[in-house]
């Protein structure tokens, strides 16, 4: 009888670490949800984990680049972004690619030729810390990334001002754009509304923001119709692509984040119901 | 004595539970990224402010417009008269400010019309909440609304004109020249409304195709 009792503890042990094995995926999963249940304003669509959940982690030191394209005929705004701590600016040593950041100023808008040198390439972030044993030696850490190409939406093409705001049928939505067969980080898009509607009178007081995530950047997709959730028939609504990198380290006890994203907004007009459409 | 084992073979599994209750103790920070408090109020400040109008405006708006077709002030759109009676003053201003999430998350939305732009709307400014708890990095959209207008010239019977903006500069200032958008639509007996483009866009988009109206 004491043989089956040990049996039967053997056999809890064994279940309990198994237990705790699997337990260990679910919450993975369940801190990465409950990471993001407080971003309410973003309306995430899919919680699968990917790169973009880090960038919403809290870091001692951060710093990277962002990308905007205001809409297809705009000119695209490039900005250096880079916040240190007090111990950072006094003891490190920052750089981009070998060219040293300004610890002092926290973002300055740079001209789009050196956008050339970050997206579609590989970028070093280095950071040099003093060696505490040796005054005149210093400790480097790099950390490597690519930085996927900058976005660009393709279909529905704007070319030219008349083509301004297309119709864009919210059942069958497909997006097209350029893919970037290196990024393995997938893309995110967007669909917010700031409340206007092409019939004035159904404008809304209101602004919605809802977010889904494309694992395969192979340059198309159809959008999730739950991404215009919220959002009413004719509405003045932009799509938001955007793809990047972050990544995170720990460098001699604080932590640092580094990101390279490019995003685009393309303003449509959502259809809902296309009876509301009239011939011209 | 078994009732004993028993208890301490439970004992183990729930102690066993209980450590895989922290298992991420890596290197990265898990700390989450504060709410924006929004106490804090500033200018968004436009630069060579020029809202340019589209063609095929109505001969009524056309002369209560400046003779080369450019608004220089926010304002002059927000008062400028409608040919539609009271409801066709709708004219208003809205500015979301969001944070781009890596100090604090969140975004906001003020609007100004007729009734409220003294409050804080000037001719290339305009007031918004910013974010009090970290300096603001992020993106501003400025969206511009017209009052509606007969149209005399083009498709439907009325129409509106919509500007947007989006900016990042991180120094605040917001590229002032843009292009407007004529919206044109009917407005049917039965209450129901149609958009009704223009004839060089004569479509809508499905499925990545063209469906020609």
């Amino acid at each position: 009888m004491k043989t089956k009792f040990v049996q039967l503890n053997i056999l809890l042990l064994i279940l309990g670490l198994c237990s705790c094995e699997s337990k260990n995926d679910n919450i993975a999963e369940i801190a990465k949800i409950s990471e993001t249940a407080i971003e309410s304003s973003y309306n995430l669509l899919d919680i699968k984990p990917n790169v973009y959940h880090d960038y919403f982690k809290e870091s001692d030191n951060t710093m990277g680049y962002s990308s905007l394209k205001p809409n297809p005929l705009q000119e695209t705004s490039l900005v250096q972004y880079s916040s240190l701590s007090p111990l950072a600016k006094q003891k490190s040593r920052i750089a981009i690619n070998g060219l040293k950041i300004n610890g002092n100023s926290t973002s300055k808008k740079i001209g789009s030729n050196e956008s050339n040198d970050i997206f579609g390439k590989t970028i070093t972030f280095s950071i040099s810390t003093p060696n505490a044993k040796n005054s005149k030696a210093t400790n480097t850490s790099e950390i490597v990334m690519y930085v996927p190409n900058i976005v660009s939406i393709t279909n529905p093409a704007v070319t030219t001002e008349q083509e301004k705001y297309p119709l864009c049928d919210s059942k069958n939505f497909v997006l097209e754009w350029n893919a970037d067969p290196l990024n393995k980080e997938g893309v995110v898009v967007i669909a917010e509304y700031f409340g206007f509607n092409a019939i004035p009178s159904d404008a809304q007081n209101t602004h919605v923001l809802n977010t889904d995530y494309i694992e395969l950047d192979n340059g198309k997709a159809t959008l999730d119709a739950a991404l215009f959730n919220g959002i009413p028939n004719l509405a003045i609504v932009h799509i938001i692509l955007l793809r990047g990198n972050v990544a995170l380290k720990d460098i001699e006890g604080e932590s640092y984040k580094f990101f390279a994203e490019s995003h685009m907004r393309l303003p449509i007009i959502l259809i809902k119901d296309v009876s509301t459409i009239a011939k011209n | 004595m078994k009732k004993i084992i028993l208890t301490l073979n439970v004992a183990t599994l729930i102690l066993l539970l209980q450590s895989c209750k922290d298992p991420f103790k890596g290197p990265y920070p898990t700390k989450v990224i504060p709410n924006c408090s929004w106490d804090n109020t500033e200018q968004i400040v436009f630069y060579d402010l020029q809202l340019k109008y589209p063609a095929e405006l109505s001969d009524y708006h056309t002369r209560l417009l400046p003779l080369n077709k450019i608004d220089r002030s926010f304002i002059d759109v927000i008062l400028r008269n409608s040919d539609v009676g009271s409801n066709g003053f709708i004219a208003n201003i809205r500015a979301n400010v969001k944070s781009d999430g890596t100090k604090c998350i969140g975004e906001k939305t003020t609007t100004y019309d007729k009734s409220n732009y003294t409050t804080g709307l000037g001719a290339n400014m305009v007031k918004s909440p910013f974010p009090s708890n970290t300096a603001f990095v992020g993106e501003i959209t400025v969206t511009l609304n017209s009052n509606i207008y007969r149209n005399s010239t083009g498709s439907g019977a009325y129409y509106h004109i919509l500007w947007e903006q989006t900016g990042n500069n991180p120094n605040g200032g917001m590229p002032g020249i843009m292009i407007g958008k004529k919206i044109s639509y009917h407005t049917f007996n039965n209450g129901r409304s149609a958009i009704v483009p223009a004839k060089e866009n004569d479509f809508y988009l499905s499925g990545g195709k063209k469906i020609m109206l």
